[in-house]
């Protein structure tokens, strides 16, 4: 298509009414791509009832997740307690549901705090290259030859416990992996045609950066951000069972897996139980992001 | 090659400054400083304060601080644990070997099992055993290590009692077989993930080789499955020695925490004890020492890497 092409607004084709014409804006049809993918869907609906029920705990949980009864270890489908008690007699259902209250934004805000720094850091070191990208790209090479989870764990362990500093922890060391995936998609943004013209019509490199490499950057951040939300679950998990992160009598899925190992012997289930909803919850968070990539991307999305 | 070996070689140099200074500067996250951390209570005496600052070297400029700390490193001083009132690097040899064994059987396992499900997977693509395969490695690579260790635990040692719970010797014991008995649960523990992971890239990179046209060649030319397979296996190995690489990061990561659930006496239960006991300098030392074998991995798997692949150099 030619340049002048371009240029006329296409009106309604002949014959059409103007108004029967539908309106396709990329947003739709996202939308509409990642309502066919059944997994993903599938994720968001058990994320939507995961977020809900953490939200509504007060409400909807049957017992208190603290207070305990005599009923001790009771197996799962037990009468009053479905998946039933831990080695306190606490309803474990109660337990999971509350324990969304902790466990999700422990693994979501990281998330959220290292992909806007890596935005930044990204963006610039792709697009602008040069010794602020090489200062940028080999500190992070550093971060990478610790291995990810040794270091977390040791600038949790060194800050000291609580769930603050594991969520400082998981941001430190998500920011070169984040930052990698943003790096390489500005470096390609920095080659391509628009930017190109964009230079050739005289805008300042800033206002480049800010109109043309960020939003070509977000779906990709968007996507991988949202993959690995479900990956710091697993990772926040992690922290719990190493004791950093939230304390007893908190109920928090990774704690909860953790102190089951005490009652192994007698009642493997309480530590089965909430790595269950571990997985699930990764599960689901990898299965929307599979459908945003494919929704977000105008190349994959079959119209 | 061997130039690029050595250009390769050489690139480790600042990484490992690099790796040094972060290590440095973990130390300085410690909240109020090293010298209130060893006080504890003490710290509120002034006089004791400062002479524990002077003695620490923390009343020096930072820099002058981490060229110390390296001059100490480079003559294998690793610093002095509290908790164990001994030189780190003593406590650390024995610890770093036992942890060496466990890493080494784990990536191991992750190879052998994450490459013969892939191509198995692979050369038949929706069968049964593709499916469930998939279907574990989806749910597999999603679930925490320690929880993974922990069930593990409960079935083969508790339930079935096939296995120890425990430890890396039966006391009195120091037999290959004992420390092999021992091995296994907590290596299948570490390897699991990487098994799911390694497994899920190797079929789709199989059926990604498999469907170019010079596998349809060597077919229409009359070879068995097995000889076309290990033909377009060759294709297939040079994503799968990165892949490796990557999850090598994670199995050096998470052994801390199968060392944990199975007691095993590595340097992963070493940090987690020494953070219990707020023994950082213990901390310290082993995060650098595990980031070094890491670093030294890595160039390995590059090397390894552009032996094979002959467009790399």
């Amino acid at each position: 298509m030619g340049l002048g092409e371009q240029l006329i607004a296409p009106g309604p084709p002949a014959g059409e009414p103007a108004g029967a014409v539908e309106v396709r804006s990329t947003l739709r049809l996202a939308l509409r791509a990642f309502r066919r993918d059944r997994f993903a869907v599938a994720g968001a609906v058990f994320m939507g009832i995961v977020i809900v029920a953490a939200v509504a705990a007060p409400i909807i949980s049957p017992y208190s997740p603290l207070v305990g009864s005599n009923h001790l270890d009771a197996p799962m489908f037990s009468p009053g307690h479905l998946l039933g008690t831990d080695d306190q007699g606490r309803d474990i259902l109660s337990r999971i549901i509350w324990g969304g209250r902790s466990t999700l934004p422990t693994a979501v805000i990281p998330v959220i705090v290292a992909s806007a720094v890596s935005l930044l850091l990204g963006s610039l070191a792709g697009f602008y290259q040069g010794w602020l990208g090489n200062l940028i790209m080999r500190v992070l090479d550093v971060f990478f030859a610790v291995p990810m989870v040794l270091l977390g764990v040791a600038i949790a362990g060194i800050l000291g416990a609580g769930p603050l500093n594991v969520m400082i922890s998981m941001t430190v060391v998500m920011v070169p992996f984040i930052t990698r995936v943003i790096y390489t998609d500005a470096a390609l943004m920095r080659r391509s045609e628009f930017v190109q013209a964009a230079v050739v019509c005289g805008s300042s490199p800033f206002k480049i950066l800010l109109e043309q490499v960020v939003p070509n950057v977000l779906p990709g951040l968007i996507v991988y951000a949202t993959t690995n939300m479900g990956a710091m679950v697993v990772f926040a998990a992690g922290f719990s069972f190493l004791g950093l992160g939230v304390q007893p009598p908190t109920p928090d899925w990774g704690l909860m897996a953790a102190d089951g190992r005490s009652s192994l012997m007698v009642a493997p289930q309480i530590a089965a139980i909430p790595g269950v909803v571990i997985i699930l919850v990764a599960v689901a968070f990898n299965f929307v992001g599979d459908g945003l990539r494919d929704a977000l991307d105008p190349r994959r999305r079959t119209a | 090659m061997l130039a690029y070996a050595v250009k390769r070689t050489v690139t480790t140099v600042p990484i490992m400054l690099g790796v040094s200074v972060l290590v440095f500067l973990l130390m300085q996250l410690i909240p109020g400083n090293a010298a209130v951390a060893m006080l504890g209570p003490a710290a509120g005496n002034p006089h004791a304060l400062a002479q524990m600052e002077r003695y620490l070297g923390l009343n020096r400029p930072i820099a002058v601080q981490y060229l110390i700390w390296l001059g100490h490193l480079v003559h294998g001083n690793l610093g002095q644990s509290t908790e164990y009132s001994q030189p780190v690097a003593g406590i650390l040899a024995q610890r770093v070997h036992n942890s060496l064994i466990l890493l080494a059987a784990s990536l191991l396992l992750s190879i052998v099992f994450g490459v013969l499900i892939g191509v198995v997977s692979a050369s038949r693509p929706g069968s049964v055993f593709d499916r469930i395969a998939m279907s574990a490695c989806l749910v597999l690579a999603s679930a925490p290590t320690f929880w993974l260790g922990l069930l593990l635990l409960w079935f083969f040692a508790v339930h079935l009692r096939v296995f120890p719970e425990m430890g890396m010797y039966t006391l009195g014991q120091h037999g290959f077989f004992d420390l092999i008995r021992h091995l296994v649960l907590p290596a299948l523990a570490t390897a699991a993930i990487p098994i799911a992971v390694i497994g899920r890239l190797v079929r789709s990179s199989m059926l990604e080789v498999l469907s170019q046209p010079y596998v349809l060649a060597l077919r229409t030319r009359g070879l068995s499955t097995l000889r076309v397979h290990m033909h377009a296996f060759r294709n297939v190995l040079v994503p799968t020695v990165n892949i490796v690489a990557l999850q090598a990061g994670f199995v050096f990561g998470s052994a801390l925490y199968t060392e944990v659930v199975f007691n095993w006496p590595g340097v992963g239960l070493l940090i987690y004890n020494a953070l219990l006991a707020r023994d950082l300098a213990v901390v310290q030392a082993t995060v650098l020492v595990i980031s070094l074998v890491f670093v030294v991995f890595n160039l390995a798997a590059d090397l390894v890497r552009v032996a094979i692949d002959p467009r790399e150099r």
